[in-house]
């Protein structure tokens, strides 16, 4: 039964104050499990409320949900709010924002950075990218969104450089591609100036961006082919400097960024010279994503849905990290650019395409998918999700990454304002993803608790955390079952509302992730359960 | 309606099948089979195993489905429904509902169900479709319970506009006499019906049983006359279809195409019926020679070679016959009429052509199109023909200016193909994306081929907002800035690339030269898989063939 041991969480709880945590956030293993199927739901005094499920809201959680791409090059078109405010669909004009609550904001180094210690989010750095950017930056926090960041260095492929110049005229050594009719000029991911400014500016992101109020998640080494780690050069002309970069640039991002979470590309070439080759896997990739994983990096793959690109191995080690860390999935296929080579994957047509890289991410577990930019608003990926795969941007949000609510809670009604009380509570999953507390960045820090609100101004007059329930340890069709004990701590006596929220531990248990249930909930986010009366 | 109980057990199956091998995967767990199936109680109902939708009650309900509450396996249990109702046949996805708040019913309206089969589901109006629902009952709790399922099915019959399409179509009417004649279609999919025979003077339709339904191919007015071409025709309830008027007895062809919706009643002998058709005759030789069709008109045919002087005729191959040939409609005179259209008539080809025939003056080049609608033939001598277009421009590659060639190809050329190219070629330049030089006119290029690709790509490098499927057309593949046909959008070299996005189906015009022309492109349409580009008009039609 070791198996029914792990799938039906049924603790013992100890006895816990409203601020009693640190010594528990450890506690998410599973040497409390115990073996027993009932719990006590019908106990003297205690009421049992049973709570809906909320299935299809946009609940804006971090690290779940679609995700809107921009980029900060030419392309970007000046209107990027107005367009996407007013946005062609099969059920007419939408919002974006409505349906993705990150903003991707990925493009080259230098659009960032264009001048050594100047960035694009500078009040005084006016470029015409620093601009995009700051509209940008801008649009999202007024729709409610968090961004996120990719930096690209490697130019090949691009028709610009997309390292600064800066960093070349300081005696970087590099190397020209030809993109088109235009050379471009990208730096060896093992030279010592690039390197030295490359941390400069991961160190300036950092103190300004990692910080989970603003920033959704940062993407990626950024080295390699369109940055997604394929098809590296080193100045060797060989990959003996290979290992040493990856645990340079790994070591750079883990050091600064440790707020938010932090995404790598699992494919089977990572960082090596050679180009993609579906035959072949690097016997040392696994590995070095593995130690990478170990540092605190979660996983995104650039091409669900190409069935030469995302195959096999993919799969293979998207199952094997599954609940370890959350996996980003972005899509292969780009409709300008690949046309009818689709039937080559045995596509049929566009809405084909949408739908196999859903069931590869749905395949993967996977936690955001992506919305795409194109300059042409009616015809991109984003376009053709919403017009021609309306249906399964929906159930994405339905379904797709996490979704918490608790079903059943069993609470005591007229407890004294010292007396332990027991609380029985259950939690499920409604998506397939999960919320990944079990990463480094957030390290635990959303928890169960219990409040009892004021009955008039719905704010918390007590607040009890439970450390014990791991909310990375909900998975769907797992319902975790809790009997948590605590002291009511001398609460005046009085009526309250008993509430329940899950709560960011650093930040004074203020609400932190919004519950998926039907029924009265705060502004703020804690769902009320009954009236209580204290005596 | 009770729940199909066969159904009921394929899904259950089903259901044990999948937790099984679920499961199998885990540990050494237990499941409690006997246990669920015992507990299998949800029975799915709906008020009617047949729905005829009616149009003028909107509002009425149309249909209810309502089931039980599944077995309660008490507090440690979380008991999940789902409903779901999909359409047989459609391609959209089934519509999934979560069912949590305890209310085991649903209830459609005429208006709703309407909506939801030809909405949603793209079922087709006036037809006869067939709904399956379905409800899950998943219970989640510290023991592994399989799933309690519930199926039921019920065909729905839709309003609106007729379906054209027929289980069985006769002839009808005064012109036939007595009872309709039944017809059959010419293969099992042709959707064409043919028919040769007699007919009064009178009136004619074509009645039709589809379903239940009682309709005929009629026209849209009443006691129309028939015409020598193919006549629209519309499907109306056959108890108010109108007629076509017979003018007078005699011998007719009828064809009837279901897909295009259109009828032709024609005197038989005016009718051509042809698989292909040839040259025969002591001008051709001794093996007949075939003129094929064009790929710009479907009844249009064309040959240019060589033919020697003497007798000429066309036999007609259908069915793997050629019992028929074309000979000049004036029989007794055997002009080739050089360079002028003029008509030809059928003929039985083991008697008729024996007086009846072309005389090709002497040896040489001849160029041969043959109207198969208008029923004409035109032959070109070397002293009529028409010429290659000559063009002049400068010849970068060879370094030649001014360059002057005939144009006897053209390549398409632009973002559309992400600029692939053939080994050997230079960018953007694919054999597949050459246009055939028309035989029944030199000046005529075709494309008949897969659907283009629509790559959003631009070869220029200061265009910051390529459109998908751009194209232009080159008279070479030496190079892409050679004598181009682009079109009228504006554009400037070096400075902006215009894009003219024309629709499937429509003229666009074309604009020649080397100059800003070459970055004026453009947008080939969705689903186009035909192009027809004529540079003596100076037009361009994409479309889908």
């Amino acid at each position: 039964m070791s198996t029914l041991k792990n799938i039906f969480r049924n603790r013992v709880r100890l006895v816990l104050t409203g601020t009693i945590l640190a010594a528990a956030l450890t506690a998410c293993g599973d040497d409390e499990i115990i073996d027993s199927g009932s719990h006590n739901w019908e106990m003297n005094g205690n009421k049992i409320v049973d709570i809906k499920p909320e299935r299809q809201k946009l609940l804006r959680n971090p690290m779940t949900g679609w995700v809107l791409y921009a980029g900060l090059g030419d392309g970007l078109s000046d209107t990027f709010w107005e367009d996407y405010d007013n946005f062609e669909s099969a059920v007419g004009r939408i919002k974006v924002s409505d349906y993705a609550h990150t903003l991707f904001i990925r493009a080259a180094w230098t659009y960032f950075n264009p001048e050594e210690g100047v960035y694009a989010w500078d009040d005084n750095c006016n470029t015409v990218e620093a601009k995009r950017f700051k509209m940008l930056v801008k649009g999202a926090k007024e729709r409610n969104m968090k961004i996120a960041f990719g930096f690209i260095c490697d130019s090949q492929d691009k028709h610009a450089d997309f390292t600064p110049d800066y960093v070349k005229e300081a005696g970087a050594k590099g190397y020209i591609t030809t993109t088109g009719s235009v050379q471009v000029w990208s730096p060896y991911p093992d030279d010592p100036v690039f390197q030295e400014k490359h941390e400069r500016f991961i160190k300036d992101f950092a103190a300004r961006w990692d910080n989970a109020e603003e920033t959704m998640f940062v993407s990626g080494t950024g080295l390699g082919k369109w940055g997604e780690s394929h098809s590296a050069r080193y100045s060797t002309g060989n990959e003996t400097p290979r290992k040493a970069v990856i645990d340079w640039i790994s070591n750079l991002y883990t050091r600064y960024i440790t707020h938010v979470p932090i995404f790598v590309n699992y494919h089977r070439c990572f960082l090596t010279t050679r180009d993609f080759d579906y035959n072949s896997v690097d016997p040392d990739t696994e590995p070095i994503i593995l130690e990478l994983i170990d540092k605190g990096y979660s996983l995104r793959h650039d091409a669900f849905g190409m069935k030469t690109y995302y195959t096999t191995w993919e799969r293979n080690f998207a199952a094997s990290q599954r609940y370890k860390r959350p996996i980003i999935a972005e899509g292969g296929w780009v409709k300008g650019s690949h046309g009818g080579s689709i039937k080559g994957d045995g596509y049929a047509d566009y809405a084909d395409v949408r739908r196999g890289e859903y069931n590869e991410a749905k395949g993967a577990f996977v936690n955001m998918m992506d919305f795409r930019y194109n300059s042409n608003l009616t015809w991109g990926e984003t376009w053709s999700w919403f017009n021609e795969a309306y249906d399964l941007v929906e159930e994405f949000i339905a379904e797709g990454g996490y979704r918490l609510y608790p079903d059943k809670i069993s609470l005591p009604v007229f407890p004294g304002s010292s007396d332990n009380v027991t609380v029985t509570h259950r939690w499920s999953n409604l998506g397939w993803g999960y919320c990944p507390t079990n990463i480094p960045q957030w390290n635990q820090k959303y928890k169960v608790a219990f409040a009892l609100l004021d009955k008039t101004s719905k704010q918390p007059v007590k607040v009890y955390v439970d450390s014990e329930p791991c909310l990375n340890e909900w998975i769907k069709g797992r319902p975790s079952t809790y009997e948590t004990s605590f002291n009511m701590g001398g609460v005046t006596p009085g009526e309250y509302i008993w509430a329940v929220g899950l709560v960011d531990t650093t930040r004074d248990n203020a609400i932190g992730l919004q519950i998926s249930a039907k029924g009265d909930i705060t502004p703020e986010g804690w769902l009320q359960l009954t009236s209580v009366n204290v005596k | 309606m009770k729940y199909n109980s066969i159904y009921r057990n394929i899904a259950r199956l089903t259901a044990i099948a999948l937790l099984a091998g679920t499961v199998t995967a885990c540990d050494d767990e237990d499941i409690d089979n006997t246990y669920s199936r015992s507990n299998s109680v949800i029975q799915l109902e709906t008020s009617s195993e047949y729905v005829v939708l009616d149009e003028t009650n909107p509002d009425a309900v149309a249909l209810t489905v309502t089931w039980n509450e599944a077995h309660p396996y008490g507090n440690e249990f979380i008991t999940t429904y789902q409903y779901q109702i999909d359409a047989v046949g459609s391609k959209a996805a089934a519509r999934k509902e979560y069912e949590d708040d305890g209310t085991y019913r649903r209830q459609y309206t005429n208006a709703q169900l309407q909506e939801l089969l030809t909405g949603h589901f793209g079922c087709l109006t006036s037809s006869n479709i067939t709904l399956n629902l379905t409800v899950t009952a998943s219970f989640e709790g510290p023991r592994v319970v399989i799933p309690d399922i519930a199926t039921a099915s019920v065909v729905v019959k839709t309003y609106g506009p007729k379906q054209y399409k027929a289980d069985r179509l006769f002839i009808g009417g005064t012109a036939v006499g007595g009872d309709p004649i039944e017809l059959t279609p010419t293969t099992a999919t042709s959707g064409i019906y043919s028919w040769t025979g007699a007919l009064a003077a009178g009136k004619i339709n074509f009645p039709v049983i589809y379903g239940d339904e009682n309709n005929a191919i009629s026209p849209a007015n009443a006691d129309e006359t028939i015409t020598d071409s193919e006549m629209p025709a519309i499907m109306a309830d056959a108890a108010k279809a109108n007629y076509w008027i017979i003018p007078a007895a005699d011998n007719y062809r009828i064809t009837i195409n279901i897909a295009n919706r259109t009828v032709k009643i024609a005197p038989a002998g005016s009718v051509i019926e042809m698989d292909r058709l040839f040259m025969a005759g002591a001008a051709a030789g001794a093996e007949d020679i075939e003129i094929t069709r064009t790929l710009e008109a479907d009844d249009m045919y064309a040959w240019r070679g060589e033919l020697k002087a003497g007798k000429l005729y066309m036999p007609v191959e259908f069915n793997e016959d050629k019992a028929v040939s074309f000979v000049p409609k004036d029989k007794t005179s055997h002009d080739i009429h050089d360079g002028e259209a003029h008509e030809f008539v059928q003929v039985p080809t083991a008697s008729g052509t024996l007086a009846a025939y072309w005389e090709i003056p002497a040896d040489g080049t001849y160029r041969i199109v043959v109207n198969t609608t208008e029923h004409s033939v035109t032959f070109y001598s070397s002293a009529t023909d028409m010429k290659n277009m000559e063009v002049s421009y400068n010849n970068t590659v060879d370094g030649i200016n001014p360059y002057t060639q005939e144009v006897t190809e053209l390549w398409m050329w632009g973002g559309f193909n992400s600029s692939s190219h053939d080994d050997g070629l230079k960018a953007g330049f694919q054999a597949k994306y050459k246009l055939t030089q028309s035989l029944a006119n030199p000046n005529v290029f075709v494309y008949h081929g897969d659907n283009l690709p629509r790559a959003t790509m631009s070869s220029e490098s200061y265009n910051k907002d390529p459109q998908p499927g751009g194209v232009k057309f080159l008279v070479t593949n030496i190079e892409n800035n050679v004598y181009a046909y682009g079109s009228t959008a504006e554009a400037k070299r070096n400075s902006k690339v215009g894009y003219v996005k024309p629709a499937l189906g429509e003229t666009s015009t074309l604009v020649a030269g080397q100059g800003d022309n070459r970055y004026a492109y453009f947008c080939i349409p969705e689903n186009c898989n035909y192009v027809v580009v004529d540079i003596e008009k100076l037009t361009v039609i994409f479309d889908n063939k």
